[in-house]
């Protein structure tokens, strides 16, 4: 099992009105595997995200629960230990990857910067990382992306050069928080085949954040469906799309056709 | 093969707006003008700042003379001047037509270091002793004003860059960090602005210059005021920026920056401070004036830049007695120099602020 969350709640500091962020939520992604979290606008879901890198707002704070990640709870880790996880072990896809890069710098920066925090590459070496990581995510034409800003790419080369910040170094764990939903369609088609492809090529496992059921179908093994805050339903995708038992997953299942 | 249409970045942009703005580029080359002169100031000059002549106390300017007197045009040349004193022992200065002092290039003078390496004796221009030459008058002890403008330049124009770079280092990294950081780092780093700012400017200056013993070399010295004139002014940038830094740090990329493991440090420099960038470069030219009045007066105080050694300030320092402008108002002329900077930085900066804005539709405003 590459990352277990146990029983993990969230609530707002110094608040007892409101109710809890997250309640008991409990899931597990295997090695290897793409694991959907569903739910509506609201349910939390990018909660559990951010708890994973520890990086919740200051107002919110994790009261109880575990997240165990290769063996071990990083709720105990120090922030330097968490700063090498972050990126390393594991890495992160924006919804919208427009705001995810800084405007002020150019593509090919943003990338490189990751590996001078992590590696000790030098110059030439990183650019050649960039331009392989270009074209692993099907970036044609690498060094005019390389020598852009954010804002004279597409959205759907914005969020592969996103794509490529993310696996740079290789993580066994990538967080997608709705990767695909400010593209258009035939661009999610195209980011969806590419996530299935990165998973088989670098072996790794992917959270995947959406309310959308049609991707769930296409590319999740596992499906984790949240309602304000718990996990009503999981399982494996097949059985769940198909048997629901949950009347919030029927209505999101229903929403789809 | 289409070739494509050329694209300016935001930088070219804003620099032909800036070129297009006459008045700015006149106060620039202005300071340009003023900066060359301080720093060939040993060269430009005819004197050392300290090279001075007694019998020469007040003296008025020396113009060039063009015509001899046969009324024929010359070479240019200067009259030599005789010292006399009037009923009231009033100093008044006659003019000597029998001694003529060609005006030269490249004259023997004073010895220096060109830049602090070449050592040279030579000067762009001057008269050969025992002459004098005075473009811009004498002060009390008979030293040029013109070279001792030259001079001063040097320090008061310094000042303000030297000073700039300091205070605007501490003032973003200060703002940065606590709007970056935010909770009791922050409460505790605004304090302490507050502080700062609390205190009246001017006495604070006083009280801090009286910290400093008074054995300084006037090197130290001036390093002490323009610590002392950063240390004040740090503080209300730091304010702006910590306010940018607040909501900068709710940005997308600051979180982006954050999962790929990016320290803060460095999110705060790479990823906040460029974004206050077109404010501070503002602020930046519009507080380097600042702190040249700041220097002067210090120095007019006679708390500054200590004599023989020039600045703008304490040149000015003679002209503190009325009876002393009426009867040699070419002292004033430091006053000018202080003036004409201050303008022309407050102009520059005023036009940056137009230019630096992406949504600058060009004069015609609505309103």
């Amino acid at each position: 099992m590459l990352l277990k969350i146990e029983h993990l709640s969230v609530k707002v500091k110094n608040n007892e009105e409101i109710r809890p962020i997250l309640k008991d939520v409990s899931l597990e992604i295997p090695a290897q595997s793409i694991v959907a979290l569903v739910g509506g606008s609201g349910s939390g879901k990018t909660t559990v995200a951010l708890s994973i890198l520890r990086l919740l707002s200051p107002a919110l704070e994790i009261t109880q629960g575990k997240i165990i990640f290769q063996g071990k709870d990083i709720l105990r880790y120090s922030t330097a230990q968490m700063r090498n996880l972050r990126g390393k072990d594991v890495g992160m896809v924006f919804q919208e990857p427009l705001y995810a890069f800084n405007p002020v710098y150019r593509i090919g920066f943003q990338i490189e910067e990751v590996l001078k925090c992590h590696t000790d590459l030098n110059q030439k070496e990183r650019r050649e990382k960039v331009f392989e990581l270009f074209n692993k995510v099907g970036l044609t034409d690498p060094l005019r992306i390389t020598q852009a800003f954010s804002h004279q790419l597409s959205g759907g080369m914005r969020q592969r050069a996103m794509i490529a910040q993310a696996v740079a170094l290789h993580p066994s764990l990538i967080i997608a928080d709705e990767p695909t939903s400010n593209l258009d369609v035939t661009i999610q088609a195209k980011i969806m085949e590419l996530f299935r492809q990165l998973k088989e090529e670098l072996k790794l496992s992917i959270l995947l954040i959406t309310h959308d059921v049609g991707m769930v179908t296409h590319l999740a093994d596992e499906v984790v469906v949240m309602q304000e805050g718990s996990v009503v339903e999981k399982g494996k995708a097949q059985t769940i799309l198909q048997n629901p038992q949950h009347a919030y997953t029927r209505q999101l299942i229903e929403a789809l056709v | 093969m289409i070739k494509e249409p050329k694209h300016l970045s935001q930088f070219q942009m804003a620099l032909k707006r800036f070129k297009e703005n006459r008045m700015a580029m006149i106060c620039f080359y202005i300071l340009f003008i003023l900066y060359a002169g301080a720093l060939f100031a040993d060269f430009l000059a005819p004197y050392s700042y300290s090279n001075e002549e007694r019998n020469y106390s007040y003296c008025p300017p020396t113009p060039l003379e063009l015509f001899n007197e046969q009324g024929h045009l010359t070479w240019p040349f200067v009259y030599g001047r005789q010292l006399t004193f009037d009923e009231y022992h009033k100093r008044i200065y006659l003019v000597d037509k029998i001694q003529q002092f060609p005006f030269k290039f490249f004259v023997k003078g004073d010895e220096y270091k060109f830049l602090g390496i070449l050592k040279s004796s030579y000067h762009l221009f001057g008269v050969e002793s025992p002459g004098r030459l005075y473009l811009f008058g004498a002060d009390s002890r008979g030293r040029d004003l013109y070279s001792r403008i030259l001079h001063g330049g040097r320090i008061s124009l310094s000042i303000g860059l030297i000073g700039v770079a300091i205070s605007f280092s501490i003032g973003l990294l200060v703002g940065g960090i606590a709007g970056y950081f935010g909770g009791w780092i922050d409460d505790a780093l605004m304090r302490i602005c507050e502080i700062v700012i609390m205190i009246p400017g001017f006495y604070l200056l006083l009280a801090l210059r009286a910290v400093v013993p008074d054995n300084f070399s006037s090197l130290q010295v001036y390093f002490a005021i323009i610590i002392i004139l950063s240390f004040i002014g740090w503080a209300g940038l730091a304010r702006i920026i910590r306010g940018m830094g607040l909501s900068l740090k709710t940005r997308d990329y600051v979180l982006a920056a954050k999962t790929l493991g990016v320290s803060n440090i460095k999110i705060i420099v790479t990823h906040i401070l460029p974004h206050t960038l077109s404010y501070s470069i503002v602020a930046v030219m519009l507080s380097i004036p600042g702190y040249i009045l700041g220097e002067s007066a210090l120095s007019l105080l006679g708390l500054g830049i200590q004599d023989p050694y020039a600045s703008w300030g304490n040149m000015l320092s003679e002209a503190m007695s009325i009876a002393r402008i009426k009867f040699a108002p070419w002292i004033l002329l430091p006053g000018f120099f202080i003036f004409l900077t201050v303008v022309c930085f407050n102009m520059i900066g005023d036009a940056l602020r137009d230019c630096l804005d992406p949504l600058y539709k060009g004069e015609e405003r609505a309103g």
